[in-house]
């Protein structure tokens, strides 16, 4: 299969953000996944910047985003950069939320950006160095048989 | 947001007519929704088979839909395509909204 990178850069604003979604969406296609994990990619990329607009740079637009996508023979790695505030990272899975279908008030309206990053994605990591925070997501590809000759 | 809002019987069909439910558009489709409660109306039925896109703030915004109603109505969601579906089923909120393959069996569900 092909192999490569590409970054792709946003300014933060939310109505920005289909414009990358949608473009790992076809990444993923264009490297054999099915709808569903392609799907799966994009709602954690489009989580994961979110995220960006909304802590590391506060709502505040005119900041760059940063994906960088790269492809390997076993893995689909997305990682979102920014040069804003750092999160709080304590590298925990999130559990699951919790639904209690007899106290509807009790529900979250937020919270679940994380979990699904976490519960989409095969591993993620946090890190910030000199200034920059970048988190990383891998999606690992299935296995495909081994490539033929000519 | 765009939206499309018909009204049938007792039941408000509210039909989003945008393909990304999203940190975008999640607040405009709440603030819809609180209007429609605000007039008097608690049961809405959402269609959603335009939408191929939803995220944590979508999902977010139906949710804030459900605690407007307070139990004194209902909300339910018709047309959702399988990946859709699968943010409810993955955030467990199909165990506290109607979900229906098709928006008709929604509106339905809520006329009787």
């Amino acid at each position: 299969m092909q192999t490569g990178s590409i970054t792709l850069t946003i300014d933060s604003r939310f109505d920005n953000v289909f414009l990358v979604g949608s473009a790992v969406n076809r990444i993923c296609r264009a490297i054999a996944l099915s709808d569903q994990a392609a799907y799966e990619a994009e709602v954690s990329v489009v989580e994961a910047v979110n995220n960006v607009i909304e802590h590391a740079y506060q709502n505040e637009m005119g900041h760059p985003v940063e994906v960088v996508v790269t492809v390997e023979p076993d893995r689909i790695t997305f990682q979102v950069c920014d040069w804003g505030k750092a999160l709080r990272w304590n590298g925990e899975r999130p559990p699951p939320p919790v639904v209690d279908a007899n106290d509807v008030e009790s529900l979250s309206e937020g919270g679940r950006g994380l979990f699904l990053m976490y519960a989409l994605t095969d591993h993620i990591d946090y890190h910030r160095a000199n200034g920059k925070n970048v988190l990383t997501l891998v999606k690992r590809l299935p296995a495909s048989g081994p490539e033929k000759d000519g | 947001m765009e939206l499309e809002q018909h009204q049938e019987g007792n039941v408000v069909r509210l039909k989003i007519l945008e393909k990304r439910l999203d940190a975008r558009s999640a607040d405009s489709l709440k603030g819809k929704i609180a209007e429609l409660i605000e007039a008097g109306n608690n049961r809405i039925a959402l269609d959603i088979s335009e939408v191929q896109f939803v995220d944590s703030s979508g999902l977010g915004a139906i949710v804030s839909a459900l605690k407007q109603l307070g139990g004194k109505g209902d909300l339910v969601v018709g047309g959702a395509r399988n990946t859709v579906l699968s943010m409810f089923k993955l955030t467990r909120l199909d165990r506290v909204l109607r979900i229906f393959e098709r928006p008709d069996e929604a509106v339905a569900a809520l006329a009787r």
